[in-house]
């Protein structure tokens, strides 16, 4: 739970403030930093039961967000970060995966959400299944790694 | 050049009030009798000229701040309009399995196939297929299955090389459907005991891109019933049909999804 509190906190910190930081697009970062640690830690970071799709999850990390670290617009869509993020219990290669997906949407929102959507738990999985990351970040290393091409 | 461009008035505006002041200063200077006529006057000249510059200033100023109001107002809707653009993408992106999946669903009625039978769209990457549609009615049917596949083995990668590619009636009992597959198209056992559809009437065709002809699709009818996709059924996928699944595919493939560029990516 904590440090569930604490991606969303460093991610709420450290996202481009040019766009607004929208549910959708946080629990897409949080998605994408939790397969990314999957596949490079072998552990997730949070302890979200993604399901396929992800953004199912859009209403549980609405809940989970701390009003301390985060007020949410009129609307209910989107969040600003008010507070210092807390990551002193957050794992110097775990922030390393946050840190990779924030690059990654330097190249823009858009494409990073697509990509969230071409992840292999999305394209092979169905629909509503709890997936296991961590299981599929092991096949997929396994069976498609060297048979995809750059 | 823009800098004096967009800071002329304020320039003049102090320039102005320089004058003003040193007009009214030269008034206050000079009273003892006898006053030179005014046109002999430099102070009435000063004050005079740095209030007709003063105002022309102060319209200038006017009109900018109007213009820049507009230009902000504008730049509002603009955001606003591409934040509406943005939300429209994000769901037709949530969308595109589904959307695919009805278009699908379409095709494979006018074929005159069955509920429970299935129609799935493949990509080429280069050396493997991926699957970025399927429908079916028939839940297990509808499973994804595996992600990619090896583009020298099964239908696909006949129908890639030769256009199309069919078997209308696959054999019932496992060991006669797995050397068939195996023989005609070099399926492995391990791939064949992993299908979610054991399809008996199986066709792939191959899908063009209008401009350059290059085969950059398949996609690939499957029927439970024997026999069900014979040559009746296939002449049914018509060059109309292949046109209009070719044109949905070009106009939607920026939100299809990109498992190379996934990887690429790091993801």
């Amino acid at each position: 739970m904590a440090a569930t509190n604490q991606a969303l906190a460093y991610i709420g910190a450290q996202a481009d403030k040019t766009i607004p930081l929208t549910l959708l697009r946080l629990t897409t970062m949080l998605y994408l930093s939790d397969w990314r640690s999957a596949l490079q830690l072998k552990r997730q970071i949070t302890d979200i039961k993604w399901v396929q799709p992800f953004v199912a999850k859009v209403p549980e990390i609405a809940q989970r967000l701390d009003p301390t670290d985060f007020t949410m617009s009129p609307d209910g869509v989107a969040a600003t970060f008010i507070g210092d993020p807390d990551i002193s219990n957050l794992p110097a290669e775990e922030r390393a995966c946050m840190d990779f997906v924030l690059h990654s949407e330097q190249k823009g929102w858009i494409q990073l959400f697509r990509i969230a959507y071409s992840t292999f738990p999305m394209l092979s999985q169905p629909a509503h299944t709890v997936l296991d990351l961590v299981a599929l970040a092991q096949r997929y290393s396994e069976h498609h790694d060297a048979r995809m091409v750059g | 050049m823009d800098f004096i461009r967009d800071y002329w008035s304020q320039f003049v505006t102090g320039l102005s009030t320089l004058g003003l002041t040193i007009g009214s200063l030269g008034f206050s200077w000079r009273t003892e009798p006898p006053l030179p006529p005014w046109h002999e006057r430099w102070e009435v000249w000063v004050f005079w000229l740095s209030a007709l510059a003063a105002i022309v200033a102060i319209i200038a100023t006017a009109k900018t701040s109007q213009r820049v109001s507009k230009l902000n107002a504008e730049t509002i809707d603009l955001k606003s309009s591409l934040r509406r653009l943005q939300t429209l993408e994000e769901e037709v992106q949530q969308k595109y399995s589904d959307l695919c999946s009805l278009h699908l669903s379409g095709i494979m009625r006018r074929m005159g196939l069955s509920e429970n039978d299935r129609v799935s769209i493949y990509k080429h990457n280069g050396n493997t297929f991926y699957r970025i549609g399927r429908h079916s009615n028939h839940p297990g049917h509808a499973r994804p299955g595996r992600s990619i596949y090896p583009d020298n083995q099964g239908c696909m990668g006949e129908a890639l090389r030769e256009g199309v590619a069919y078997d209308e009636t696959l054999p019932a009992k496992a060991s006669g459907y797995d050397l068939r597959l195996s023989q005609r198209w070099e399926m492995p056992k391990e791939t064949t005991d992993s299908l979610t559809m054991r399809s008996r009437s199986i066709a792939a065709f191959a899908l063009q891109r209008p401009i350059g002809g290059r085969r950059f699709a398949i996609i690939v009818f499957e029927s439970m019933s024997p026999g069900s996709i014979d040559e009746d059924c296939r002449n049914r996928f018509t060059s109309e049909e292949q046109d209009g699944i070719i044109q949905w595919l070009e106009t939607m493939e920026r939100f299809e999804p990109k498992p190379n560029e996934a990887k690429r990516e790091g993801f």
